[in-house]
C-alpha cells in the first residue's frame, strides 16, 4: 500500500488538526491566519463536492436509464430537472424568474409538505411505542401522557397541578438524563477526536489497520 | 448488527446504511459540528461493509454530504477488498441523494419502497429526518439499528429502532468493534477518566450542600 493512501490521510488530519486547535488555545497572528486559510480551504472543498455529489447522481441515473431498471422514467425526470435547474441558474444566478419559480412553486412546498408529515409519523410512532407492554413502558406512558397534560390546555382545566407535574418531568428527570448523555458524549467525542489526530483511527478513511 | 445483516441475507434482500443529514444544507459535513458523529459513523461502515461482503449482502449506503461519498466509497472497497470479494462492490450502491434535508428524507422513502430493504442501520449526525427514514424503514419490516451522540433525535430512535447506540456509546462503538489494543486502551482511560469526573461531581455537591462555595476554592 502506498505511503500516499495509507499515511498521508493522517498526517493531514494532524497537521490541520493540530493548527486548529492551537490557534483555539493561543492568540498568535501567524496561527491565526493559517487557521483562517484552512478554514476556507475547506469551505473551497465542500463547494467543489457538490459536484462529486452531481456527477454520483448522474452516473447511477445514466445506468438505471440504459439498463431499462424498474422505475427508470422517473431517472429521466431526475436527470432532466438537475440539468434544468443548474442551466437557469449558471444562466440567469439564483435570482432569474424561472430559478425562482422552480425554488418558490416546487421545491419550497415539497420541503414543506415533507415537513409537516412528521406530525403523522411522530403519531405513528408514537402509538406503537407509548403502550404498557411492561414496566418501563408503562413508565413511558405515564410521562407522556403527564407531560402531554402539561402542554394542552385541557391539563389546567383538569387539574391546575398537571402544569407543575409535567414541569418536574422536564426539568427534573428529562434534563438530568440529557445533560448525563450529553457530558458523556463530550468525553467520548474528545477521545475520538484525540485517536483521529494521532492517527490510531484510520477507519473513518477506509484503512482497517 | 450480525443478526441485521444475517436477516437481509436471508430474505435476499438488501442492507441501508446513512450517516444521515448532519447539517449538510448550512455548509455543514465533516467540517462542522457535525463531524466527529459522521466520521464515527463512516467507522462503522467499515464494520457493516465488512459483514455484507462476508455474508453476501446488498449493502446500499446514501449520503447527504457529497464529500463523504468518495470516503464510504474507498472505506466499503476497502471491506470488500479484504474479504476478497472485490468484484461483488458496486460503486452504484454508493448514492448522494440530496443536502436538503427533506429532499434527503423523500428519497431514502423511495428508494426503501422500491429495493424493499431489509435492514437499516443509521449511524451519525440526524435531523428531523431521521423520524421518517426511520418510521419509512418500520413500515417494510426492516430490522433497525442506529446510533448518535445528539440528544434531539434520540427519542426518535429509540421508540421506532431495535437497536440503539446513545452518546458515548455510539462512540465507543467503533472501537468496541475492533481489535486493537491500543484502541481499547484508549477507551478504559476515557471510561476512568469519566468515573473520576463522576466522583468530583458527586464530592463538589456534598461540599455545596454543607455550605461551601467549590467554586470560590476552584478560583483560588
Amino acid at each position: 500500500m502506498s505511503i500516499i493512501r495509507r499515511d498521508l490521510p493522517v498526517w493531514i488530519a494532524f497537521l490541520v488538526g493540530v493548527i486548529l486547535l492551537s490557534d483555539y488555545v493561543f492568540s498568535l497572528p501567524a496561527l491565526k491566519s493559517t487557521a483562517s486559510t484552512i478554514t476556507n480551504w475547506a469551505v473551497i472543498v465542500t463547494a467543489f463536492s457538490f459536484g462529486i455529489g452531481a456527477l454520483n447522481i448522474i452516473q447511477r441515473q445514466s445506468k438505471v436509464i440504459i439498463r431499462r431498471e424498474k422505475y427508470w422514467i422517473y431517472s429521466i425526470v431526475l436527470i432532466i430537472t438537475l440539468f434544468g435547474t443548474l442551466g437557469i441558474g449558471l444562466i440567469g444566478t439564483i435570482n432569474h424568474p424561472y430559478y425562482r419559480i422552480i425554488f418558490d412553486n416546487m421545491m419550497a412546498p415539497l420541503n414543506v409538505t415533507m415537513s409537516s408529515m412528521l406530525a403523522f409519523f411522530l403519531a405513528s410512532a408514537a402509538f406503537r411505542v407509548i403502550r404498557a407492554k411492561n414496566f418501563e413502558s408503562a413508565l413511558l406512558l405515564i410521562a407522556a401522557l403527564l407531560v402531554m397534560l402539561q402542554n394542552a390546555p385541557i391539563g389546567q382545566l383538569i387539574w391546575p397541578g398537571f402544569p407543575i407535574l409535567g414541569d418536574f418531568f422536564i426539568t427534573g428527570f428529562a434534563a438530568g438524563g440529557n445533560r448525563g448523555i450529553q457530558i458523556g458524549a463530550a468525553i467520548a467525542s474528545i477521545g475520538f477526536g484525540i485517536r483521529i489526530l494521532l492517527g490510531q483511527e484510520k477507519r473513518w478513511f477506509g484503512r482497517s489497520e | 448488527m450480525e443478526e441485521g445483516i444475517g436477516r437481509a441475507v436471508e430474505l435476499g434482500r438488501p442492507v441501508h446504511w446513512t450517516p444521515g443529514y448532519g447539517s449538510a444544507e448550512h455548509a455543514g459535513g465533516i467540517g462542522s459540528t457535525s463531524g466527529l458523529s459522521l466520521l464515527s459513523g463512516m467507522t462503522i461502515l467499515g464494520h457493516v461493509a465488512k459483514l455484507c461482503a462476508q455474508r453476501g449482502a446488498d449493502l446500499i449506503s446514501t449520503f447527504a454530504n457529497p464529500e463523504l461519498v468518495p470516503l464510504a466509497t474507498e472505506i466499503i472497497k476497502e471491506a470488500f477488498r479484504s474479504e476478497n470479494k472485490l468484484d461483488e462492490f458496486k460503486s452504484e450502491n454508493v448514492q448522494f441523494i440530496s443536502s436538503r434535508q427533506y429532499a434527503f428524507a423523500t428519497g431514502l422513502l423511495g428508494l426503501f419502497q422500491r429495493e424493499k430493504i431489509a435492514t437499516n442501520i443509521m449511524t451519525g449526525s440526524f435531523g428531523a429526518e431521521a423520524l421518517i427514514v426511520a418510521e419509512g424503514a418500520q413500515m417494510l419490516g426492516a430490522f433497525q439499528v442506529a446510533g448518535s451522540d445528539g440528544t434531539t433525535q434520540l427519542p426518535v430512535i429509540f421508540a421506532i429502532c431495535d437497536y440503539t447506540l446513545i452518546g458515548e456509546e455510539f462512540f465507543a462503538a467503533a472501537v468496541y468493534l475492533s481489535d486493537d489494543p491500543i484502541q481499547r486502551g484508549a477507551l478504559r482511560g476515557q471510561d476512568l477518566f469519566k468515573f473520576g469526573l463522576i466522583a468530583f461531581t458527586i464530592v463538589a455537591m456534598i461540599i455545596t450542600v454543607l455550605g461551601f462555595n467549590i467554586v470560590t476554592y476552584l478560583k483560588m
